[in-house]
């Protein structure tokens, strides 16, 4: 831990860098309308550089987002609708024979872009998942015999349905822990979706403009690796993921059964990652705890599993997240 | 002529002392049936009237009497004083049993005397009893022996497995007593606690600590930020049972913010100045001036006074005034 970092040039610095955040989210406002926390979300998994799933019954928006944001730094943008037919080689590529040069050439899939929109993800069998999520992990794709990297910024965001269940291949608790985030859409609020009318009856529909380049999310993510995340800050988030893995020794009896396996390391990497990159969101050169609590539900609520007792009594994660937050002590 | 009678003289004189001797003695045996079935038992019992000076010998009761008869039980020599106070009785109760049919003799106990150096004996009289066999009815030919008969329970038997019952419900009560109280994790013997100064008091005591340990003169600024930041929350929660230690600081000021009643306008800025100073230390290694350090001590000593809930004291009833009598002088 550098301790002689500055917080005062730091964060004068950040207030510097940051200042892309309010016009990235200006021009995501122009089209969007309402789905505030999906905004931040998504600029938390871009700057921190972890992968987003998007669960939310159709037409919140999902797709319109995640293209929103491409579209306004300037950056590839891909749509992959999953399927219980496709294959991992219309995903990552494969190689074809070409008989005017008489050899095997690589033709590259949709993966190979900055932003990934996996639609319905669950749709697609096992080993379709599994190819997304290793190139998700390792950022890089092998076909044959060449290895290729992706290029940065690499985003995936996965869409879930939750209401549709039959047909369906829900993506295994491993590869789940692999997404930094998994954010629940809500519906609109009244006044929004009077809005969000309004906008559509319109004879253009709103675009957003390129304000931004994938550099410059590139240089983003290396400040937002310089916010200063006190010592306090750390054990703050390690008491949450271990409140997890043994409630009882939070005076969490009650969830005892509930929880048939907590947050691993990765989700305290990921809990740590995102509460920067959410306090660079804020504009600040330091985590606070409330840092932590902004992004503990959407890196947590995929990483604890639940127990049949805790099906059976309707007791959700984000329950025994609240339940955490408000047990385990604020530094 | 004199020596031919001597002989005849002393023995005349011989017979009248043992006759009155044993004109002084009765013995006598009895038993309690003449008739009882095989192997039942009948109680014999020996007694002796005699003075109660007279040294008398019972006689040794032997295990078996002509082989048919055998004593199961002899009892301890009972002595019995009679009214004249100078005779008593002895009794000895017998036990005995026959597993032989027929007619059986008890023969004569002799019970052996002496007074002074004359030795005599007395003998009771012989008895008789029947012993009857069960009737054995030949047409039904072999049948099993016969079990035992169960003889009925006394108190004195059932006593222990009683008892025994009592002590092991005893012991499962306790155990889950026991087990009850340890579940509510409540102790099974609980002293009277001292009761908890009240919040205010705490905080100004852990503030004075503070206070006096100069933590921040001596650069330990961030600790001195920590201490009296967590004194306020523990103050704020044990005053306004806001769960203060577990909100962050802008959900503890938004608390306030939403129960104007709680706090006036002054001292919510207070609490937001300590709060956000020690945030700012505690998370940004924000290094404040000693004004400042000054400063938020004297702000959390101020917003505890302005906030704390005074015990309300009852008034003191006025003290009786001494009532004198006037007492009329002639």
């Amino acid at each position: 831990m550098d301790q002689t970092v500055d917080i005062r040039e730091l964060n004068e610095r950040i207030q510097r860098e940051s200042s892309f955040i309010d016009i990235i989210s200006m021009e995501m406002n122009k089209v969007i309308v309402g789905q505030k926390h999906l905004v931040e979300s998504l600029l938390v998994g871009l700057l921190s550089g972890g992968h987003i799933l998007l669960e939310g019954v159709p037409g919140l928006a999902k797709t319109l987002a995640i293209n929103t944001l491409a579209t306004s730094i300037d950056a590839k943008y891909a749509r992959i609708q999953f399927t219980p037919d496709l294959l991992p080689a219309d995903l990552l590529g494969t190689m074809i024979y070409s008989q005017k040069k008489e050899e095997f050439i690589v033709k590259k899939g949709p993966i190979f872009t900055n932003f990934v929109l996996a639609d319905e993800i669950n749709r697609a069998p096992a080993k379709v998942q599994s190819a997304l999520l290793e190139a998700m992990q390792e950022r890089q794709i092998t076909i044959g015999e060449t290895t290729y990297k992706l290029q940065e910024p690499f985003l995936v965001m996965a869409t879930q349905n939750p209401i549709e269940q039959e047909g369906t291949y829900p993506l295994p608790e491993a590869q789940v822990d692999r997404f930094m985030l998994k954010v629940v859409i809500k519906y609109p609020s009244k006044d929004e979706e009077k809005l969000i009318i309004q906008q559509n009856l319109l004879k253009t529909f709103p675009t957003a403009s390129k304000v931004m380049r994938p550099e410059d999310i590139l240089k983003a993510r290396d400040v937002v690796k310089d916010v200063y995340m006190d010592e306090k800050i750390q054990k703050y988030i390690v008491d949450i993921v271990f409140a997890t893995r043994d409630p009882k020794a939070y005076k969490l009896d009650k969830y005892v059964d509930m929880i048939s396996y907590g947050g691993s390391p990765r989700a305290s990497i990921s809990l740590a990652q995102a509460a920067k990159a959410y306090a660079f969101i804020k504009r600040r050169g330091y985590v606070i705890p409330e840092d932590v609590r902004a992004v503990c539900m959407d890196v947590m609520r995929h990483r604890i599993g639940l127990s049949y007792e805790a099906e059976a009594n309707n007791i959700t994660s984000e329950e025994i997240i609240a339940e955490i937050l408000n047990t385990v002590e604020v530094p | 002529m004199k020596l031919r009678l001597f002989p005849v003289v002393l023995l005349l004189l011989l017979t009248g002392i043992f006759s009155a001797l044993k004109a002084q003695v009765t013995v006598k045996a009895s038993i309690d049936s003449t008739h009882i079935l095989i192997g039942d038992q009948i109680k014999l019992l020996l007694e002796i009237e005699k003075p109660k000076d007279l040294d008398v010998q019972f006689p040794q009761i032997p295990d078996t009497f002509s082989t048919h008869v055998e004593v199961v039980n002899r009892s301890k020599i009972d002595t019995v004083k009679l009214d004249s106070k100078v005779r008593e009785k002895l009794i000895q109760r017998l036990t005995i049993t026959s597993f032989d049919s027929g007619i059986h003799q008890i023969p004569s106990f002799f019970f052996k005397m002496k007074e002074g150096k004359i030795l005599d004996s007395a003998a009771t009289l012989s008895l008789a009893f029947q012993v009857l066999t069960m009737k054995i009815d030949t047409a039904k030919g072999p049948v099993d022996i016969k079990v035992p008969y169960s003889a009925p329970v006394t108190l004195k038997e059932i006593i222990p497995y009683i008892l025994g019952l009592i002590l092991i419900g005893a012991i499962i009560f306790f155990i889950f007593y026991y087990l009850k109280w340890k579940k509510k994790k409540i102790p099974l013997f609980v002293k009277a606690e001292k009761p908890d100064d009240p919040p205010h008091v705490i905080a100004l005591r852990e503030l004075d600590r503070i206070k006096t340990q100069k933590l921040w003169q001596q650069e330990k600024v961030k600790q001195y930020y920590s201490e009296v930041s967590d004194t306020i929350r523990v103050y704020i929660e044990k005053r306004f049972d806001i769960p203060a230690m577990e909100f962050t600081s802008a959900e503890t000021i938004g608390t306030f913010r939403q129960n104007k009643n709680m706090a006036d306008e002054n001292s919510l800025d207070q609490l937001q100045n300590i709060l956000s100073q020690a945030d700012l230390v505690k998370f940004a290694k924000y290094k404040p001036l000693p004004d400042d350090n000054n400063q938020t001590l004297m702000n959390a000593y101020s917003f505890v006074n302005q906030t704390k809930k005074e015990d309300v004291k009852t008034p003191e009833a006025p003290a009786a005034e001494p009532v004198t009598e006037e007492v009329a002088v002639p």
